[in-house]
């Protein structure tokens, strides 16, 4: 277990690391997000003008 | 040469591609950074200096780099939107620009982290190489705050564009900020005279780390400037076809 203490610097390395891992799963959360925002308001836009025909 | 580069311009064509490298890049980007972690973490040796806490490099300093990549991406294609009136690179500007940011705040908290138990302080405002950096996440904010407040697209084009440009000039200023000035950070560690300065053994690890991060970079923002380029050709028969194919009822 020694090998996960990182000597009296555990907190910074490991805090480090854990918002490194946070920011990068928001970013692929928030691409993956903008893109199913896109599709959707292309499609409700595409059904309104469709209706309105 | 030109025909290539006109065919990758080409939205459809950009769209089709895109979605066939996304998995690549997220699969061998992830791969490098799962291999520099551990090899960052528990197999590189102790730094005489910094002991364990030199091991926060190995998010750092890719998410630093990625922060002045991203910068000179956003910039670039600005720039080849300006002269070229090529909407691709306009779009692909405006998705550099969130997760420019975002690696920004990145190597600013750690690096804060780091700053803390080396120089025994969070911040220092007079640093050079801090006070850079920090300028540029506000060229982020700017230049997206600059487009959210112009629905013209394409005015919002021009104006972001000679905004990235002009901000463009602080990339040189952090990179070279530790020569040209005094500062608590310390000088380059891989691109320097002499070649790199720290132990093979901690090096690699390193690099795949910048490469791991450049990786998942590039699947983030060819994600991003996909969504980007369907909102742009919304309008557009690929995308309507694309949406709503054929025979599907409204």
């Amino acid at each position: 277990m020694d090998i996960f203490m990182m000597g009296k610097y555990s907190a910074h390395v490991w805090s480090s690391f854990g918002i490194t891992a946070i920011v990068i799963a928001v970013c692929v959360l928030q691409a993956r997000r903008l893109q199913h925002n896109v599709l959707q308001d292309i499609r409700t836009r595409l059904r309104a003008t469709e209706a309105d025909q | 040469m030109w025909n290539f580069l006109q065919k990758m311009a080409s939205p459809p064509h950009f769209y089709g591609l895109s979605a066939r490298m996304i998995p690549w890049l997220y699969a061998t980007g992830l791969a490098a950074v799962v291999y520099g972690t551990v090899a960052g973490l528990f197999y590189a040796p102790v730094d005489e200096e910094m002991n364990d806490g030199f091991r926060i490099i190995y998010v750092h300093v890719p998410a630093a780099y990625i922060s002045m990549a991203a910068y000179m991406v956003m910039a670039i294609g600005a720039g080849i939107g300006l002269i070229w009136r090529m909407k691709l690179a306009h779009a692909v500007a405006a998705a550099a620009a969130p997760l420019g940011a975002w690696f920004t705040f990145l190597a600013l908290l750690t690096g804060s982290i780091w700053g803390r138990p080396m120089w025994g302080t969070w911040w220092e405002w007079g640093d050079p190489r801090l006070t850079s950096e920090l300028l540029m996440l506000f060229l982020y904010f700017g230049y997206m705050a600059l487009r959210a407040a112009i629905d013209d697209t394409v005015k919002a084009d021009k104006a972001s564009a000679v905004l990235a440009l002009v901000g463009a000039v602080n990339v040189p200023i952090i990179h070279f900020s530790v020569e040209w000035w005094t500062s608590l950070h310390q000088g380059a560690t891989l691109v320097r005279e002499g070649g790199p300065g720290i132990h093979p053994d901690m090096l690699y690890p390193l690099l795949a780390m910048i490469l791991g991060f450049t990786l998942l970079f590039g699947a983030l923002l060819l994600a991003r400037v996909r969504a980007e380029v369907l909102h742009r050709e919304r309008r557009t028969r690929w995308v309507r076809d694309l949406v709503m194919p054929a025979g599907e009822v409204c």
